[in-house]
């Protein structure tokens, strides 16, 4: 058996490594997503226990925009279920990659497997 | 060294290590959230002062690198409070205290379970040491 491993399983595994990376950036995407619609959530929580003529004021950009508790509820919830969305998005694809990465590894094991014969 | 042995102690130093690095991570993320309750103490207190003067407050303002400019602060019925996701909510002193202490005493409970992830870390530790120690010398 010679030490060289084969191009296929050369190629193999630089997908399995790939998939992996790909795999820490949704990791790291859906983090960063779920805190924000914590946060989102928290501010909603907030706003609703204020009067309806309370004064709010929204971040846009470096600016603080003066607005009302309609308006701004409007706009948090609007924007929570786009991040809902965005993670059911993400949950799918890291569903893919999962069966990926399994489908590699199992291919792997068999050229490894063939290999050692 | 037989080869399982060498193998297990590979196993608890790769452990250690990863244990090692966890444990920088929580102290990182502690001392983050002991500057925001430092940070949210030091409003409360500003507060305080502010609600307890009467008519305009005569102060400086920093402009950085030490400089100061003087002001005038008119009105401290109204304060301006973040609540998160870029949204600020304009309170009174009192509710704008009261919002403050809310967030120092549930900061005080995030550092009450970093603090017990810590030591549970810590035990981790403690036992692979104890356990590389205890090993027979080959």
């Amino acid at each position: 058996m010679s030490s060289e491993i084969p191009p296929q399983v050369q190629n193999q595994l630089a997908q399995l490594q790939q998939v992996q990376q790909q795999a820490q950036a949704l990791a790291m995407q859906k983090n960063q997503m779920e805190s924000m619609k914590k946060e989102s959530e928290m501010a909603l929580e907030e706003l609703e226990k204020l009067s309806d003529d309370a004064i709010v004021y929204r971040a846009v950009g470096d600016l603080q925009i003066q607005s009302n508790k309609d308006d701004t509820v409007a706009k948090l919830k609007e924007r929570l279920e786009t991040l809902s969305l965005r993670l059911q998005s993400i949950t799918r694809q890291e569903e893919r990659i999962s069966k990926r990465f399994t489908q590699l590894q199992e291919q792997l094991k068999q050229a490894m497997g063939t290999q050692g014969q | 060294m037989s080869e399982t042995s060498e193998q297990d102690a590979r196993n608890l130093a790769a452990q250690h290590r990863e244990l090692q690095q966890n444990a920088e991570s929580v102290n990182q993320q502690l001392g983050m959230v002991q500057m925001s309750i430092e940070d949210c103490t030091r409003a409360i207190l500003t507060l305080e002062e502010l609600k307890s003067a009467s008519g305009a407050i005569n102060t400086m303002i920093p402009l950085g690198a030490g400089a100061l400019i003087h002001a005038n602060i008119a009105d401290v019925d109204k304060i301006v409070v973040s609540v998160g996701a870029g949204i600020s909510v304009e309170k009174t002193p009192t509710e704008a205290i009261e919002t403050l202490t809310q967030r120092k005493e549930e900061l005080g409970k995030v550092v009450e379970r970093l603090n017990g992830t810590l030591t549970q870390i810590g035990q981790r530790l403690a036992s692979i040491e104890s356990a590389v120690g205890n090993r027979p010398p080959q």
